[in-house]
């Protein structure tokens, strides 16, 4: 059985430089190689990594915001790489995106109501007058003055924005939303607001979300599921739990030794941080790309790529020389303790 | 609270007020938003010269009806009187006539050749900015090879092959000022085309003409509205410097440029009011749309 969002052997390259007419391209970007993961109807999957690892990338790519080089994407068993653009159309409604900046993503010369309609009128639902209807009972949702749809973004803070950005996105009653770090530029208070509130409205909605961030206590407290990403591969993808509890990649064990104390959960296996810059993926390394920051390296890793394969139920890892499972049993998720207060 | 001639403590929050009207309404929503967002003090000081200057041109023969053509033998180089306010020309005809003339073909030229450069360069611009990459190179090195022709030359040559009357300088002047223009569009519309908004609107399911109609011209119509105040003085300077060599509006038709140069043909024999009516005429104009494009690009970059 195909899970309902099936992406497979996903590979993304972007040409460098101008590469016009007389100049030659200077090289490429390997930004994505042969993602696969699936995701089911309601579920959260949970993307971390540095910048520059590509998660904004496959956010992209799976709505086809970028176009991938390879590889397939396919929701509820339409494959969605096929289709032309004017064929995917329809499709878009059903895949909606929150941007990181809520500065950026809305068009400050439109009126609040405006930018939340222009999905539906995008897409050609409904009358002028229940597109109205709809995004005031929208805003009225997030917490928001009905009379904001004359307003303009500018009058608006950082999270009043993302909770209008989030409004626009759910307008057309999408089931997969793409959250690319809609937290991050806001200061902490609001980010557990804009949390719980995506928690409460996939309960509400049966959302499906993929979750990109590289806050690794936001992501373990919304998804089910996380993949680590490093130089455009997933390195580890596990249940939450089992990744915070028990994480098999070095890479995933030494990001856990960014996250406070609290959140780590009693003596789960960490490695320090990992040293120096990520390299750089015009050029990466070869073998294993974490072979040049990794502590646990050998020569074997220079060589030869680890491909994912599985540690235990819906774990699996790249890595020649995985963590052993320490002591500690894995827990649930739940609310990270410096989120519960502003909530 | 406050407190009543009675002395009773009355809530004004409780006094009913008027129900406010549509106008009220567009005005305390949208409209007052932009015209905070833009007022400047030289804004106002150039849009009231600019807006005297249509009065003058366009509401002055009401007030003044005379012909501009019209020859008084008796009456030559008469210098500013009660019968002839802006005196009259070596034939003897009204000055204050003929400069309302001159100015409404003036303006009528600089504005509507605005329109058609304004009209051209978003297109040519929008269109760079929107192709491929290659297409983008090929169509800005024209452009470059545009920009490098010298204007006045080239508006010299086409209003030596055209008959010049004020539809046919409109065109010559709308076709040959675009291409600064679209230079400007093009590389507003390449930045904005990355923002998140332009990302979003596609995500949505929008086109590519939905994009540059909705959100790269609404992103730049402050900066379009800048640019279109500047073009308006600068095709009135440049219909008056090719009335000036005689390329422009034919005698015996006035325009500003027309009557400076008819002036200072006559310069020794010192009819003064016959160069300081035009060419502060054609001062006012320019200075005002600079002065008009300065307050607003003031706002806009935030001064």
């Amino acid at each position: 059985m195909k899970p309902w969002l099936d992406v497979e052997g996903l590979d993304v390259r972007f040409t460098l430089g101008e590469g016009g007419l007389l100049r030659r391209s200077q090289g490429t970007i390997h930004a994505l190689s042969d993602i696969h993961f699936g995701l089911e109807r309601g579920e959260t999957m949970g993307l971390i990594g540095e910048s520059g690892s590509g998660k904004s990338t496959l956010g992209r790519a799976i709505l086809r915001l970028v176009r991938p080089t390879a590889g397939e994407v396919r929701l509820g068993g339409v494959n969605l790489s096929a289709l032309s653009e004017r064929e995917m159309r329809p499709y878009r409604q059903q895949m909606q995106m929150v941007f990181q900046d809520p500065f950026d993503s809305m068009n400050a010369r439109m009126t609040v109501g405006q930018i939340i309609m222009e999905p539906l009128r995008l897409q050609g639902i409904g009358r002028t007058g229940e597109r109205r209807e709809k995004a005031a009972a929208l805003l009225e949702r997030m917490g928001l003055d009905r009379r904001a749809m004359h307003r303009y973004p500018g009058q608006y803070s950082g999270g009043q924005r993302q909770r209008i950005a989030i409004a626009r996105a759910l307008s057309t009653a999408p089931r997969l939303l793409v959250l690319d770090e809609p937290t991050s530029g806001l200061d902490v208070s609001m980010q557990a607001r804009i949390l719980n509130l995506l928690r409460d409205l996939q309960g509400e909605m049966a959302l499906s979300y993929i979750f990109i961030s590289h806050d690794l206590g936001a992501v373990a407290y919304l998804a089910q599921r996380i993949a680590v990403l490093y130089l455009g591969r997933i390195v580890e993808i596990a249940p939450t739990g089992t990744l915070i509890g028990a994480p098999a990649h070095p890479y995933t064990a030494s990001l856990m030794d960014a996250l406070p104390l609290m959140v780590r959960r009693g003596e789960a296996a960490h490695l320090p941080l990992p040293v120096g810059e990520s390299p750089s993926p015009v050029h990466p390394p070869s073998g294993c790309a974490f072979h040049t920051r990794c502590p646990r390296a050998e020569p074997r890793c220079g060589m030869e790529r680890p491909s994912l394969r599985s540690v235990s139920a819906g774990h699996q890892v790249a890595c020649h020389f995985p963590l052993a499972r320490m002591g500690n049993p894995p827990t649930p998720a739940g609310l990270p303790p410096y989120y519960a207060a502003g909530g | 609270m406050s407190s009543h001639p009675t002395g009773m403590a009355v809530n004004t929050r409780l006094v009913a007020r008027p129900v406010p009207g549509l106008f009220t309404r567009l005005w305390t929503g949208s409209l007052s938003h932009w015209v905070g967002q833009y007022s400047h003090p030289m804004t106002w000081t150039g849009l009231t010269i600019f807006v005297l200057l249509l009065l003058f041109s366009w509401g002055g023969p009401w007030v003044y009806p005379a012909d501009p053509l019209a020859i008084h033998a008796n009456h030559i180089l008469l210098a500013p009187s009660w019968r002839f306010p802006l005196g009259t020309d070596n034939l003897g005809r009204n000055m204050l006539a003929r400069m309302m003339a001159g100015g409404r073909v003036t303006l009528e030229v600089g504005l509507l050749g605005s329109f058609i450069a304004l009209f051209m360069g978003v297109l040519y611009g929008m269109s760079a900015a929107l192709s491929p990459r290659w297409l983008d190179k090929v169509l800005m090195r024209l452009l470059d090879a545009l920009l490098a022709l010298p204007g006045l030359v080239l508006m010299i040559f086409f209003a030596a092959l055209v008959p010049l009357n004020a539809l046919s300088l409109v065109l010559v002047l709308g076709f040959l000022s675009w291409p600064g223009l679209a230079r400007i569009v093009r590389n507003e519309a390449l930045a904005y085309k990355e923002r998140d908004y332009v990302l979003a609107a596609r995500q949505f399911g929008a086109g590519t003409f939905y994009i540059a109609r909705t959100h790269l011209m609404r992103s730049m119509l402050p900066i379009l509205i800048v640019n279109a105040t500047f073009m308006v003085a600068d095709l009135i300077l440049a219909l008056s410097g090719l009335s000036f060599l005689g390329l422009g509006i034919q005698p015996p038709h006035p325009s500003w440029g027309g009557l400076l140069n008819d002036g200072l043909q006559l310069v020794i024999i010192g009819p003064w009011w016959l160069i300081v009516f035009p060419g502060l005429a054609i001062f006012l104009a320019i200075v005002a749309m600079n002065v008009l494009g300065q307050g607003l690009l003031a706002r806009l970059e935030g001064r």
